[in-house]
C-alpha cells in the first residue's frame, strides 16, 4: 500500500522494504492550458551530494543534458517537453546499491526552462506529484504530493533521498526557490552557465 | 499595504488581515472604443464547475447574496468594473470565484485582448478602501478574447487570491465551458425559444413557458450590446424548466374555468440519514407564506402556531400537512385558492428550517407551484446561505383581479421578523412553537 507523506516528513525506505535496491522515482504535474501562453517545459534533474551538502562535479548532476550520473546509479529516462498524458511526466531510475558511497544525499529537483522567457512559474503547476516505485516490482512505495503552496517560484526540491547507517531515507521536501535550475545549481555547490 | 502580484503568484487576502469581511475585485483597462470588453465572475464548486446559470455574474445577472456586479462610469477609453464580494456570506459549497475579461465578437472584428493597454486587478478592502494587492495585466496577452484575471479561492480555511492572467481565444464560450457551463452557438430546436413578454400577453392562450428573461426593470444592456445580452444568458443550456434568476416573473394560465388550486410543494433532500426524502434528523423544513388581502388583512400561514389557514374562507390559503390530495407523496403544501384571487393581494411564499442545523445545502430545497393546466414552475433553493434559517422564496401577486404572477425571490432571512421588514408587510412577530 502507498504511503501519503506531507511536507518535510522523513520516512525509512530500504530498512522497512527489504531487498529494496532499485526505484523509479516518478514526477508529474499539470500545467494550464491558455490560449496564447508559452508551453511548460519542466525538468527533473537530480543532485547527488557529499558529505559537505554540495555536488562536486558532473558525474554528480543528473539532468536533460547529463542522463547518467553517480557513476551510472542514477539515470534520467528522458524529457518530456510538454507534460503532457497522465501518470509520471518524468522519471528517474536511483540504484541504491550502486550509489558511490561518498554521495550521502540525492536531492530531486523540478525546474521550469526558460522561465523569464515565458514568464512561468511554479503558481501556474498544480497537482506536482513524486512518487516511489520498487522497479523490481512496479509497487508504487510512497507518494508525496506538493499541494498548492508554490507562487513565484521557478525551481522546486521535490525530495531527497539520504543515508542512515546502511539504509537509505527519504524526506518529503517541498522548497521552493527562484532562479530556476541555476540558482538550484548554485545552492548545491555547482556553477552553472 | 498592498502587495503586487506577478502572473502566477498566489497571495493570502484574508490572513494577515483578520478584518476582511467585505472585499472589491476591481478590474481596469484601457482599450480603443472599439472594442467592447465585459467583465464577469463565474462562481465555482469544489471540482472548479459552476452548479448553473445563476453562478454567472455578469451585467446582465449582477448579483447574488454575497457578489455585486458593478460597472464604474467615467472611464475616458476602457472601463472600471467592480465586483464586492462579501466573504463570510459566500456558501461552503463556492470553493473559488474567477474574474474574468471577455471581448464581445474579437474573432470576427479580428479584435484580441493584445490591443488592451494599461490593465489592472486591484483587491480592495471595502471597508477602509485600502489596495491589498494589486496585479498589473499587461503585455501579458497575444491573441486572447477571453481572459481569467484572478481567482479568489478558499485554503485552508483561509482566502487567497491567485493571478491567473491567461485565458483563451475563444472568447466567452471558451471560458464557459472552462468552467462547466455547456453553451450552444445556436439554441437546440427541442429547448423552448423565449418569447418576448408582450408576445405573450398578446396570445393568453399559449402556454406560458417560463425562462430566463431579463426581468422588467432590470438593467437595460449596454448599447450596442443587444446580441449578446438576449443571446449570451439564454443560450445556456437549460435543463429544465425553472424560474433561475431572482427577479424573474411569470403569469400563471388563465383559464375559462378559472385558476381554480394553486398548489405549492416543498420538497428537500436529506442527504445525511434516512436517504431521500426521509424526515428523521436532519433538517426540518417548514412551508409557510405571508398573505395580504384586498381587505387589508393581514398574516401568516404557517405550523408554526397551529396557522394553518383556510381554503374556503380567508385567507383562502391553507397548509396541508396531510396531503390530502394524494398527489403528493412527499414535503409539504401550501394550497392557494386562485377562485379566489380577485379577495387576494399578495402571498409570499416562504420556507424556514424549524429543526436542526441550519444548512440549506444539504436541504437541497425545490419549490414546485403546480396550477391546472399549465406548466409547473420549480423554484431550487440553491443560493443557500446557511447562516440564515429563513428563506422567502416566491412572491404572489394579484394581476388584475384574474390571474397572478409569481416571482422567483431565493432571498434570506434570520427570521419572520427582518423577512417581513424587506417585504414591508408590517405584522407583530413574538416567539412560538409547534
Amino acid at each position: 500500500m502507498t504511503i501519503s507523506l506531507s511536507k518535510g516528513q522523513r520516512i525509512d525506505l530500504t530498512k522497512t522494504n527489504p531487498g529494496l535496491t532499485k526505484v523509479v522515482v516518478g514526477l508529474g504535474w499539470d500545467t494550464n492550458k491558455y490560449s496564447g501562453g508559452k508551453d511548460f517545459d519542466l525538468d527533473a534533474s537530480a543532485f547527488l551530494l557529499h558529505e559537505d551538502g554540495k555536488a562536486k562535479g558532473e558525474d554528480d548532476f543528473v539532468f536533460y543534458n547529463n542522463p547518467s550520473g553517480g557513476t551510472g546509479s542514477v539515470t534520467h529516462t528522458g524529457d518530456n517537453r510538454t507534460g503532457e498524458g497522465d501518470g509520471d511526466d518524468e522519471q528517474i531510475l536511483v540504484d541504491f546499491s550502486k550509489v558511490p558511497a561518498n554521495i550521502q544525499r540525492i536531492g530531486i529537483t523540478v525546474t521550469i526552462y526558460d522561465y523569464e522567457a515565458r514568464v512561468q512559474n511554479f503558481g501556474q503547476v498544480s497537482n506536482a506529484f513524486v512518487r516511489v516505485v520498487d522497479a523490481s516490482s512496479d509497487r508504487e512505495i510512497l507518494r508525496f504530493d506538493l499541494g498548492e503552496d508554490f507562487s513565484t517560484e521557478t525551481a522546486v526540491v521535490f525530495c531527497e533521498f539520504y543515508r542512515h547507517g546502511a539504509d537509505w531515507k527519504f524526506q518529503a521536501v517541498g522548497s521552493g526557490f527562484a532562479g530556476g535550475l541555476s540558482a538550484l545549481c548554485r545552492n548545491y555547490g555547482l556553477d552553472a552557465q | 499595504m498592498s502587495t503586487q502580484v506577478v502572473k502566477g503568484q498566489k497571495a493570502d487576502l484574508t490572513k494577515g488581515n483578520p478584518g476582511l469581511r467585505h472585499m472589491i475585485a476591481e478590474i481596469a483597462w484601457n482599450a480603443p472604443s472599439s472594442m467592447e470588453i465585459d467583465a464577469s465572475a463565474f462562481l465555482l464548486g469544489s471540482e472548479g464547475k459552476v452548479r448553473g446559470d445563476d453562478d454567472l455574474i455578469f451585467y446582465n445577472n449582477p448579483s447574488t447574496s454575497y457578489i455585486r456586479y458593478k460597472d464604474v462610469p467615467g472611464q475616458a477609453s476602457g472601463g472600471l468594473r467592480q465586483f464586492e464580494v462579501e466573504l463570510d456570506k459566500i456558501p461552503p459549497d463556492i470553493m473559488r470565484i474567477a474574474f474574468t475579461l471577455t471581448l464581445y465578437d474579437g474573432e470576427n472584428r479580428k479584435q484580441s485582448f493584445g490591443q488592451m493597454s494599461e490593465a489592472h486587478c486591484r483587491i480592495l478592502n471595502q471597508a477602509t478602501g485600502s489596495e491589498i494587492l494589486r496585479c498589473n495585466l499587461e503585455s501579458h496577452f497575444s491573441v486572447e478574447t477571453a481572459v481569467v484575471v484572478g481567482e479568489l479561492y478558499r485554503y485552508s480555511g483561509e482566502w487567497k487570491f491567485s493571478a491567473i492572467v491567461a485565458g483563451f481565444d475563444g472568447g466567452l464560450q471558451a471560458l464557459c465551458s472552462n468552467y462547466g457551463i455547456e453553451v450552444s452557438e445556436e439554441p437546440a430546436p427541442a429547448s423552448p425559444k423565449p418569447e418576448p413578454a408582450e408576445r405573450q400577453r398578446a396570445q393568453p392562450e399559449a402556454p406560458v413557458i417560463p425562462v430566463i428573461q431579463p426581468a422588467a426593470g432590470s438593467a437595460a444592456p449596454p448599447s450596442g450590446r443587444q446580441e449578446i445580452s438576449s443571446s449570451a444568458p439564454l443560450n445556456l443550456n437549460l435543463k429544465k424548466i425553472e424560474l433561475k434568476k431572482k427577479g424573474d416573473s411569470i403569469n400563471l394560465k388563465k383559464s375559462a374555468a378559472g385558476l381554480g388550486e394553486v398548489l405549492v410543494n416543498l420538497n428537500w433532500n436529506q442527504k445525511q440519514g434516512g436517504g431521500l426524502f426521509s424526515r428523521k434528523g436532519g433538517v426540518d423544513l417548514d412551508l409557510a407564506c405571508l398573505y395580504e388581502l384586498k381587505s387589508g388583512h393581514k398574516g401568516v400561514v404557517q405550523a408554526l402556531g397551529n396557522a394553518f389557514g383556510h381554503f374556503q374562507q380567508p385567507p383562502f390559503v391553507m397548509l396541508d400537512g396531510d396531503d390530502r390530495t394524494g398527489s403528493v407523496t412527499s414535503g409539504e403544501n401550501l394550497r392557494i385558492n386562485g377562485s379566489k384571487v380577485a379577495e387576494i393581494e399578495r402571498i409570499l411564499i416562504f420556507a424556514f428550517i424549524y429543526k436542526g442545523v441550519t444548512h440549506w445545502s444539504e436541504a437541497d430545497g425545490v419549490v414546485t407551484i403546480t396550477q391546472g393546466g399549465g406548466p409547473d414552475i420549480i423554484v431550487h433553493l440553491d443560493e443557500h446561505n446557511n447562516r440564515k434559517g429563513m428563506c422567502a422564496i416566491a412572491m404572489v401577486q394579484n394581476v388584475g383581479n384574474e390571474t397572478f404572477s409569481i416571482e422567483r425571490l431565493v432571498q434570506y432571512f434570520s427570521g419572520h421578523r427582518e423577512m417581513d421588514q424587506a417585504y414591508g408587510w408590517g405584522l407583530q412577530w413574538v416567539a412560538g412553537s409547534k
